[in-house]
């Protein structure tokens, strides 16, 4: 998966390529974790994702977790197919999300 | 399940429910029916033959029935066919009352069912008669006789015809239930006719009238050829055809005499596929329609409506009739009788060479009260026949009901024009909208616009003072007024009140003024009522008796010029005031008087309103002048030929006092004027009767009824000949009590002060109705849109003529609200409701404001006292609302004929039988005595004073349910203690707090959204009944729960037995069908063949798209989620996705690619509290929808089912434990979920028998995470236990109950797995248990949930649930306990334990088997589990 990573000031943007799985979600949860630090804003943009499994949820979940406690976080440009894995799993209650 | 002969030895369920009403009413022809064939040209004999030719090409005419332990049974082929007889010649018209006659016979079932006759005619010709029972032949059934008849007689061979009874298989000809032969009454439809009718407003019957017995009338009128011609055209215009084009008409028929919006009747389906439509045979099914008839639509747009509720009426009628009226009455959407309306059209279209007249009667002995026939006669045209129940109709108003539904048709209709529509002129072809429809004929019209008094004319210069002047030069020394010591002649009383009225106009009164006055019931009384009138003024009486309050408001109110008084009536100390007296010693000089007008304003009546302040009614001389007339109605006829003089009692302020003085003195007859102690007293009373021999009396009902009881009255009764009982409706027993007494001629009367005293009078000793109108006064009822009702059916009386007022002292809204001009006609409105009976008499039907709302449900009070009323001993009622600790109560007086002999049990007892629950009164009392008003009518102000008691009963919840809805209960209202039947208004409940208990009992249940809806509380207010409604449904109702009992389980034992083998062997799968591919099981399923190429051919995934994602889409993202793989590289060789939805009957949106050898239905609905019909129709319907492929296919079908099944017992069911060879082992299943899984079993278990089918089923357990990586189901939030779970983390407690215990855990990965290993299985062995052998221990659950930081204390149960009863008091607490919402309290019931030796068994065999539940996978169960959220 390609992660590209923009940050201005205090906000963090990530442009999510490929899939997030169990081999990839450690990339994303290491991409976070190095530049979080004074973040206020972090935005995860899914227009290039295919596909997202259980383990990609839980890295969002964690990086949701953390951003509440120092600012937001929100998920762009997410398509149909991801849109209907958030509202089964629940995550659509969880997650802050902005769609197409 | 049955053999074609099995099915014909049965009845279908059209014929079950003509056995169902032939239970009802044993011995009744009211299932005959007939044909009546005239043949001019033919001989008995030739008739005869054809006859018999007929009968017996059907097979129908050899059934027999009999009656076996009360239940009807049918037996095919074994009755010899009867005969067509030969009856002796008649005349025409007596052969027409023979066979009505014979209409009316009923069948010995037993012994025949049919009869055929030829009746030869004197005229010539014949008549062929065949009367049927309705279970051998429907009406289509009919006209085939008659065209066979037609057909026998015209040389042509007859075809043989074969009654059968189930329709083919498969069919989907006006949708009969599912092809497969059940026999309806499942209550599948249930929700459909909910739905269909809610919030539907109509009425089941136009006409008030009870029939007479069963007889009935029929009239035929043929439809004009023009208006068809117009109609067909019309028709074909807006694609509607004629039969709903009269249908239409109907219904606005309905609405409008009804004053609804929904017309509501039944029509019977023909309900035959296209291989019956030659069969003698009964196949119609009954089915109500619903029709909303809005005024502003188009008359094309109700036809279109007619016919799209009749058709989707039409797709639901599966279930029977019988089944549709009782799920609507269980709804309370209906009462007895739904629609006492049938529509019935034949299409049938005869044709013979000869002539022929041909009439069929479906009335037997009818039910109901109009059957609207519609015929194709000989000529090609159409002919109306309704048949009409005696007495509700009669031939008079059975012709206006043809006239109207004819001018509707034709006005309905018109405008097609021919001529193309010009653009330009598109602006003025408005298509006309109903309520430009007037849906009643010519020759009814005229009538109900002239129920009227004899019309004759009234000079134009009698006024009050003009009548008694010429009354007195009459009767010059006849008495006139006796008023206790003192007695006048006329001519004495016309020169007393000539004084009054000069002294008045000496002190400066001037015509035109409005002069109160306020005086004893003594001889000044009615000299000062003359004198006013004699001086150009209008009077206005005011009772000594009223308070200060009230009399200022007259004087002020009304404008008075003055006030006339004496010094002996107390309260006009506080007013000024002309002394009587002093006008009474004036001169008299005639000069003085003026001239008055007919048109002056006579006098003025303030009347007490139900609400808000008293209202001045205006009247002038022209009523009075009309009502007094001697020939004005029959009780002045009476009275004026055979009487003397009359007792007044009535109160000055009512204006049934001024009949009482006006119409005697007017008449030369004397007024004993009763004092006030008369008014209320039967002792003094009768001392008036008899002091000088009045013997006219005025008096209402209840004071009569009362007085009846003094031996005094009894005596002057017995000199009295004419009394007037009015202001109430008469009660009939009060007649015939009178009548005893002595020969006394009793009238009812009825009118509004607005219209002068009276509108209507009764013939002597009519206790039925309120009389006809008198001379020159009409009555016209009104609907609600000011339409007039048709003729006999009820509206608001409305009342024109001489005696109209005119109008409310000023008021000018309300008196434009009452009194108005309609067509032409100054009309005043009562707010009455009656109908004119048969004979043109009114009836009176209640006032539209005795109907009150209480808690949001409408409430007819008089048809509460209506049904009290009814029980013998009650002789007087009255129903009202009472407060009881601040909510409102209905509440019940009535009085006895003996004290004590009607116990409010007893009469509660019987009102519950006759009303809706909430509108049986909560208190009955009975009451000595009804208290009345000076009036003589029930005082309802003494009545809603009157003490009453309400004691509650207070019973202990017993369940978990009952306490949680008591306890919803308390914590709302603060109570401590609520009790099971305790209402919630009644504790003191209101709508606002309503909500939050309503919320409040959702959460502690774990009610699903739309399991309790807001309006439950008013109508289940108390916790017994909201329980009882809320699981009803879902539960299986009642203590068994579903019925599964009473399933037929033939042979399913047998095939179990034999198709439970030792070892298995495995087999090729072949294309593989896999369902709900995208649900946690079945994305396993779907890995573990992609996996295991070998195992099967090509791999077809049918999934139902959703919203903008594909099926494919879907796959694929649950695919990736769960398995991080899509496996696109195999698409299209491998597997591929097709759309479709099991719940379809032809599951697939297009054809299946590829020819299928396996189906794995692994689609289910798993919402263990789902309402509606979700779960039966995926579950259970999908299954039987997958049968049908399955059986096209040739395939084996696999079924996904659940241990689950087993259910549970009370310790009666016939086995200990359930193994993979058991079914039905006399278990109990109480949850909808697993009874829906039950039901899929049943059906593959079914098939299988039946047909042969190759079946799998799959029992499995509780799907978890799978052992791979702990990974659980995507919505992890709907799983029960996880949510159970969960709760007990968030609680930080688990009872000791369920810590020591183990629970069922299946990983989804091995299962799927293991699934698919079995079913490549040969065929023998048939249904597996999948689950591990091992339980997991919730010790080791928690202990290893205890390692990861979720550290939960195992509490001893009872103080589990004190903890659990401290959390929900906090919404906190309440979600953190979301998960234990849903345990279902079983009481002493267990579940049966569940084993699985065989499958594990044939595991081994296979080298398969289950890992085993380590500490490690528990822990990546609960990590990934709390990754997600969940705790």
């Amino acid at each position: 998966m390609k992660i590209t990573k923009t940050q201005k000031g205090n906000s963090l943007y990530l442009a999510l390529e490929g899939r997030l799985d169990t081999n990839t979600a450690p990339e994303l949860e290491i991409a976070i974790k190095g530049s979080i630090d004074g973040i206020e804003e972090l935005t995860i943009d899914m227009q290039s994702l295919d596909y997202l499994s259980s383990a990609g949820l839980r890295v969002l979940l964690g990086a949701q977790k953390t951003m509440n406690k120092q600012g937001s976080m929100r998920v762009t440009h997410v398509n149909d197919t991801i849109m209907e894995i958030f509202d089964v799993t629940g995550f659509a209650d969880i997650l802050t999300i902005d769609k197409e | 399940m049955t053999t074609a002969e099995e099915q014909m030895s049965r009845f279908n369920l059209s014929q079950t429910q003509i056995v169902m009403t032939e239970q009802v009413c044993p011995g009744s022809a009211r299932n005959t029916i007939s044909l009546k064939l005239h043949l001019p040209d033919f001989s008995s004999q030739r008739v005869k033959e054809a006859a018999d030719t007929v009968l017996d090409s059907a097979d129908i005419f050899a059934v027999s029935l009999s009656l076996r332990e009360e239940e009807w049974v049918i037996s095919r082929g074994e009755r010899k066919i009867s005969e067509c007889s030969i009856e002796t010649e008649r005349i025409a018209d007596l052969a027409e009352e023979y066979m009505a006659a014979m209409d009316r016979r009923p069948f010995n079932m037993e012994q025949c069912l049919y009869q055929a006759m030829v009746i030869p005619l004197s005229e010539g010709g014949v008549f062929l008669y065949v009367r049927f029972h309705h279970v051998i032949i429907d009406g289509y059934g009919m006209s085939l006789f008659a065209q066979k008849m037609l057909d026998a007689l015209a040389g042509k061979r007859i075809e043989r015809s074969v009654f059968f009874p189930e329709n083919v298989l498969g069919s989907a000809c006006e949708n009969n239930n599912a092809g497969e032969g059940d026999n309806g009454e499942s209550g599948k439809e249930d929700g459909f006719w909910s739905s269909y009718f809610a919030g539907a407003e109509f009425e089941s019957a136009v006409f008030s009238q009870k029939a007479d017995g069963n007889r009935y009338g029929s009239c035929r009128v043929s439809v004009p050829e023009k208006l068809l011609k117009q109609m067909e055209e019309f028709g074909r215009k807006e694609e509607v055809s004629i039969p709903y084009i009269f249908a239409a008409a109907y219904a606005l028929y309905l609405s409008r005499a009804t004053g609804k919006r929904d017309a509501v009747f039944l029509m019977p389906r023909l309900n035959r596929v296209s291989g019956q439509m030659n069969t003698l045979g009964c196949y119609t099914l009954l089915v109500p329609v619903r029709v909303q008839v809005e005024e502003m639509d188009t008359f094309g747009e109700l036809c279109r409506k007619v016919k799209s509720a009749s058709g989707e009426a039409s797709l639901h009628k599966g279930d029977g009739f019988n089944r549709i009226l009782s799920v609507l009455r269980d709804e309370d959407l209906t009462g007895e009788s739904l629609s006492e309306y049938v529509f019935n059209f034949y299409r049938f279209s005869f044709c013979a060479d000869f002539p022929y007249s041909v009439r069929f009667s479906v009335a037997g002995e009818m039910s109901n009260h109009l059957t609207f026939n519609i015929f194709r006669n000989e000529k090609d045209g159409l002919d109306l026949q309704p048949d009409y129940r005696e007495n509700v109709y009669t031939e008079e108003k059975a012709g206006y009901f043809c006239d109207a539904i004819l001018e509707i048709a034709a006005q309905g209709t018109a405008g097609s024009a021919k001529e193309p529509v010009e653009l330009a002129d598109t602006a003025g072809q408005e298509m006309k909208k109903l309520s430009d429809i007037k849906a009643m004929g010519e020759t009814e019209y005229r009538k109900i616009t002239s129920m009227k008094g004899k019309t004759f004319p009234v000079e134009r210069d009698l006024t009050i003072p003009s009548l008694f002047r010429r009354a007195a030069k009459q009767y010059k020394d006849a008495p006139a007024l006796y008023a206790g010591e003192y007695a006048f002649t006329f001519g004495q009383l016309e020169e007393i009140s000539n004084r009054i009225a000069c002294g008045l106009r000496r002190l400066g009164v001037k015509s035109g003024d409005k002069i109160a006055f306020l005086l004893k019931r003594d001889y000044r009384l009615i000299p000062t009522i003359l004198g006013i009138s004699k001086a150009g003024a209008a009077f206005i009486p005011a009772d000594p008796g009223y308070p200060a309050d009230r009399i200022s408001y007259i004087m002020e109110n009304s404008g008075a010029a003055c006030l006339i008084s004496s010094g002996d009536v107390e309260i006009a100390g506080n007013y000024d005031y002309i002394e009587i007296d002093t006008l009474l010693s004036q001169e008299e000089d005639l000069a003085l008087l003026p001239a008055i007008q007919q048109e002056d304003l006579a006098y003025m009546i303030y009347t007490s309103g139900t609400t808000g302040r008293p209202k001045g009614v205006m009247l002038s001389h022209r009523g009075i002048a009309n009502i007094v007339h001697p020939d004005n109605n029959p009780f002045n006829r009476d009275i004026t030929r055979n009487c003397h003089g009359i007792v007044a009692i009535g109160s000055i302020c009512f204006d049934i006092s001024l009949f009482e003085i006006f119409v005697p003195l007017m008449n030369g007859l004397f007024v004993e004027l009763g004092n006030e102690k008369a008014i209320t007293d039967a002792g003094e009373l009768s001392a008036h009767i008899l002091r000088h021999g009045a013997d006219i009396l005025h008096c209402t009902p209840s004071r009569i009824t009362a007085y009846l009881e003094n031996k005094a009255f009894l005596k002057a009764m017995e000199g009295v000949r004419a009394i007037l009982a009015a202001g109430e409706v008469l009660p009939g027993n009060l007649v015939k009590r009178l009548e005893k007494i002595s020969p006394v001629r009793i009238y009812n009367g009825y009118g509004p002060t607005e219209t002068t005293i009276g509108a209507t009078i009764t013939e002597a000793g009519d206790a039925v109705s309120i009389g006809m109108p008198i001379a020159n006064m009409g009555i016209i009822l009104l609907n609600g849109e000011r339409n007039p009702v048709p003729f006999g059916a009820t509206g608001e009386i409305c009342i024109y003529g001489n005696g109209v007022g005119i109008g409310y002292q000023a008021m000018p809204e309300e008196t434009a609200a009452k009194y108005i001009n309609w067509r032409g006609i100054r009309l005043y409105r009562t707010g009455d409701l009656g109908y004119f009976s048969n004979e043109g008499k009114l009836m009176y039907c209640g006032r539209n404001d005795r109907q009150v709302k209480l808690r949001g449900l409408r409430i007819e009070l008089s048809e509460i006292e209506n049904v009290m009323g009814e029980f013998p001993g009650v002789t007087a009622c009255c129903c009202m609302i009472r407060k009881i600790e601040k909510t409102g109560h209905l509440v019940g007086f009535y009085t006895a004929l003996s004290k004590g002999a009607v116990t409010p049990k007893a009469l509660k007892a019987h009102m519950i039988t006759r009303l809706a629950s909430y509108m049986v009164p909560d208190v009955l009392k009975e009451l000595d005595a009804m208290p009345q008003t000076p009036n003589g009518k029930t005082d309802l102000k003494a009545l809603a004073a009157e003490p009453i008691e309400y004691v509650r009963v207070y019973r202990k919840p017993q369940t978990q349910r009952e306490k949680w809805v008591c306890e919803a209960f308390g914590e709302t209202l603060s109570i401590e203690q609520v009790g099971l039947d305790d209402n919630f208004f009644e504790l003191g409940g209101d709508s606002l707090n309503a909500v939050s208990v309503m919320l409040k009992i959702e959460e502690k249940l774990g009610l699903a959204e739309n399991q309790l809806e807001f309006g439950d509380l008013y109508k289940y207010p108390t916790p017994a009944l909201l329980l009882e409604k809320i699981f009803k449904k879902t539960d299986g109702s009642g203590d068994k729960g579903f019925d599964i009992a009473s399933l037929d389980y033939k042979r399913m034992g047998e095939y179990l037995a034999a198709h439970t083998q030792k070892e298995v062997k495995r087999k090729f799968l072949g294309n593989v069908l896999l369902t709900g591919a995208t649900g946690y099981l079945g994305i396993h399923i779907l890995v573990d063949l992609l996996k295991n190429p070998d195992i099967c051919g090509k791999i077809v995934c049918l999934s139902r798209p959703k919203k903008t994602l594909s099926a494919l889409k879907r796959v694929k993202s649950s695919l990736f989620y769960y398995a991080e793989e899509d496996f696109s590289e195999s698409y299209e060789d491998k597997w591929l996705v097709v759309e479709g939805d099991i719940a379809n009957p032809d599951i697939f949106a297009q054809e299946c690619p590829v020819p299928i050898h396996t189906i794995i239905n692994s689609a289910a609905n798993v919402s263990h509290f789902s309402y509606g019909d979700n779960l039966e129709k995926i579950n259970t319907q999908g299954v039987r929808n997958l049968i049908r492929f399955a059986r096209k296919e040739q395939a084996t079908l696999c079924q996904i089912s659940t241990i689950s099944v087993a259910g549970m017992t009370a310790g009666n069911a016939c086995k200990e434990c359930f193994c993979e060879s058991d079914f039905y082992i006399g278990q109990e299943i109480h949850n909808k979920y697993i009874y829906s899984k039950y039901m899929a079993e049943y059906e593959l278990l079914r098939a299988a028998v039946k047909d042969g089918l190759n079946i799998k089923i799959m029992r499995i357990g509780n799907l978890q995470g799978r052992i791979q990586d702990g990974e659980f189901q995507m919505n992890l939030h709907s799983n029960a236990f996880t949510r159970q779970f969960s709760s007990y983390i968030k609680l930080g407690a688990v009872p000791l109950t369920v810590y020591e215990g183990s629970v069922n855990f299946s990983p989804v990965d091995e299962t799927a797995h293991n699934i698919v290993v079995l079913t490549a299985t040969e065929g023998e062995t048939a249904v597996f248990h999948v689950y591990p052998p091992v339980e997991l221990k919730f010790a080791d659950l928690f202990g290893v949930a205890k390692k990861l930081g979720y550290v939960v204390e195992a509490l001893p149960d009872k103080e589990f649930l004190e903890l659990l009863r401290k959390r929900k008091q906090t919404a906190e607490g309440r979600e953190q306990l979301q998960g234990l919402m849903t345990n279902e309290e079983m009481g002493d019931r267990y579940e049966i334990p569940v084993v699985n030796e065989l499958t594990g068994g044939y595991l081994q065999n296979l080298l398969e088997g289950w890992s085993d539940i380590t500490e490690e996978y528990l822990s990546k169960y609960l990590s990934a589990l709390s990754g997600m959220d969940l705790f």
